[in-house]
């Protein structure tokens, strides 16, 4: 931990940490900055038991002041959005298909947990996947911890924000509405959604991610007016890097998505009380081989989804309290 | 400047736009109903991401002064060059 705080000063002075960095780390300590352990927390567990009940009673420590923060390494962490921006909570999400073709939640069956599917990305990708040893290499117990991952990591929804300015949400708010009217949702936020917020592939550095957007468009019509509100219909679709076709024939990914939303506009608060989007769509090829994410890949389109939803309270004049990262 | 920005931004799909580019089909439209189920499909289910819910504390000292009170260990959770919510 770099910071040169306080904070800081308690990790690596105190409790003698050196914590690690973009692959993360969970780390037990007592307030007084003993090590109790790390992700087994029943050895942590065992560790603070073993204290004297002098250093583990109610206010047997005293912390003091807070001391001083490099304020500039918090905004930076946890910046606060302007005032006025309105704010989307995002989910995404692998799915699979039903025999009916329905969609659904995907098993780890649906990856490389499962020999055939195993065995069906080994023949279509032989160097990649002899490169992570995901050829049938890997020793038994290796391979079953990476199932267990599938199931623990990839399988369930993966969070994030969007933030829409001012400006940029106010942008979606047709200035003299009529039924039946169309616009185009304005290109750079078309752009930011598609870039950040479709694409599984997203890669830590990647140098280019303009490039990845093939065509697209997002598009809103005015369905209906009343005394108080705007409702929104957004429609749009999205081809990232390479379509299905030419994947097959490449062995490069891509995805292609279609978008759907409902956004109720209130003319008396002049703010959205509804801006739900969601994206549907298959990706396919490898995921991020230079990541070792090909324990996601799957054979043929792999359904995905992402789920928009408006923060209750964002896009007016204050900011919600606790919507980001305190588990909100 | 303003519109020379604007005519960049109009033409930005216009040049990376494919000649078989994806057509919106009403067809393939979500109805409302439709739209809903998707939605609720996407976001966690009941047991999932049982991560969210625990009330996370942003600062060390805070933690420290809790755990200083309660008589407790801290959990730490640290990524991204070490800082939990930034970018990484």
């Amino acid at each position: 931990m770099n910071r040169q705080d306080a904070e800081g000063e308690f990790i690596r002075d105190t409790c003698k940490l050196k914590l690690s960095g973009a692959g993360g780390e969970i780390v037990c300590v007592t307030a007084s900055g003993k090590v109790l352990g790390g992700k087994d927390l029943q050895k942590v567990l065992e560790a603070w038991n073993k204290l004297p009940e002098s250093e583990r009673k109610p206010g047997a420590v005293q912390v003091g002041e807070r001391g001083k923060i490099d304020t500039a390494k918090v905004d930076r962490a946890y910046p606060t959005p302007p005032p006025g921006t309105l704010i989307l909570k995002t989910h995404a999400r692998f799915l699979g298909r039903a025999n009916e073709g329905h969609l659904r939640h995907v098993t780890p069956k649906d990856f490389i947990g499962d020999d055939k599917v195993r065995a069906q990305m080994v023949a279509a990708y032989p160097a990649a996947f002899a490169r992570e040893r995901l050829d049938g290499t890997l020793p038994k117990d290796v391979l079953e911890h990476k199932r267990r991952g599938i199931a623990e990591r990839i399988s369930e929804a993966q969070p994030d924000f969007m933030w829409l300015t001012e400006a940029e949400w106010k942008s979606l708010v047709p200035a003299n509405p009529k039924k039946g009217d169309q616009f185009a949702v304005p290109a750079a936020l078309t752009k930011r959604i598609f870039v950040l917020h479709l694409d599984p592939n997203r890669l830590v550095g990647e140098p280019d991610r303009n490039a990845i957007v093939r065509s697209g468009e997002l598009n809103l019509t005015v369905e209906d007016i009343s005394p108080t509100s705007v409702r929104l219909r957004l429609d749009g679709s999205a081809l990232l890097r390479v379509d299905f076709e030419t994947a097959q024939k490449t062995g490069q990914e891509g995805e292609e998505a279609r978008l759907v939303g409902f956004l109720n506009y209130d003319l008396q608060k002049k703010s959205f009380t509804r801006f739900d989007i969601v994206a549907i769509g298959d990706t396919y090829g490898l995921l991020s081989p230079g990541l070792g994410h090909l324990t996601y890949s799957r054979p043929g389109r792999s359904p995905y989804g992402v789920a928009f939803e408006l923060v209750s309270g964002s896009g007016g004049t204050s900011t919600p309290e606790g919507y980001f990262g305190t588990g909100k | 400047m303003a519109a020379t920005v604007a005519m960049i931004g109009s033409c930005w799909f216009t040049l990376q736009a494919r000649a078989d580019k994806l057509e919106a089909k009403a067809a393939d439209s979500l109805s409302a109903e439709q739209f809903a189920k998707t939605l609720a499909l996407i976001k966690p289910q009941p047991g999932e991401s049982k991560w969210t819910e625990i009330p996370w504390l942003l600062s060390v000292h805070d933690a420290r002064v809790k755990a200083a009170a309660e008589g407790k260990p801290i959990f730490i959770w640290s990524s991204g060059g070490a800082l939990p919510l930034g970018t990484c």
